[in-house]
């Protein structure tokens, strides 16, 4: 994980505000998020964390239905994005946990975007580093890909 | 011979680079599906949680 490149001062004031969207609330995957809401909350504690009810994340669902079959959904608001860009607009990103189906593997991605957030917290532009992230995560996994399928014909 | 030979070894490079693009694109398709940033419509989404937060519907959550 590599180092902030850019930092600004605003230290004590909270980063993100983070919101649980979970309509199922059954099954291995949601199980292991409730089960480790402390360690999340640990890693971000100056940041609010909501967590909404059943009924609650139902009736955003409802609402919004793109986000059907993608919870429960680690949404992370990001309150100084606004401040960087200068854009009155919402900005953020979003986990959707519930796209994986083995915990294990839901869990190291978790914990990956979450140390992510915490080691850049500080960047001016955290947005322009997950899409960073993205691209690269996107390069290495191909490579791993096609690796694994040169070593399958070997 | 030489150039049957060149003509199959350029088909293959063709294949194998089509073949990273591709998989390359659809990497980056399931990881956007997985974690991103948020677009337009997750920002309607940010609103209507907003809207909860103020009207006190969520609270933050205290770890015991």
């Amino acid at each position: 994980m590599e180092a902030p490149t850019q930092s600004y001062s605003v230290k004590e004031l909270p980063r993100f505000q983070f919101f649980l969207i979970d309509s199922g609330w059954i099954g291995p995957v949601p199980e292991l998020i409730r089960q480790n809401l402390g360690m999340i909350t640990h890693l971000h504690n100056n940041d609010p964390f909501f967590i909404l009810s059943r009924e609650q994340s139902s009736e955003l669902l409802k609402k919004h239905p793109h986000l059907i079959g993608k919870d429960p959904i680690l949404l992370a608001r990001d309150l100084h994005g606004s401040k960087t860009t200068g854009a009155k607009e919402y900005h953020g990103f979003h986990l959707n946990l519930g796209i994986i189906k083995d915990p294990e593997k839901a869990m190291d991605v978790l914990q990956h975007f979450l140390n992510f957030l915490a080691v850049h917290r500080k960047s001016r532009s955290i947005e322009a580093k997950i899409r960073q992230q993205l691209h690269r995560d996107g390069f290495e996994g191909a490579i791993e890909v096609l690796r694994g399928g040169a070593e399958n014909l070997i | 011979m030489n150039s049957v030979s060149e003509i199959i070894t350029s088909a293959f490079g063709i294949i194998l680079l089509a073949a990273v693009g591709y998989e390359l694109k659809q990497r980056r398709r399931r990881l956007r599906e997985l974690y991103n940033v948020l677009d337009a419509e997750d920002k309607h989404v940010v609103a209507d949680l907003d809207e909860m937060v103020k009207h006190g519907l969520i609270t933050p959550y205290i770890a015991h």
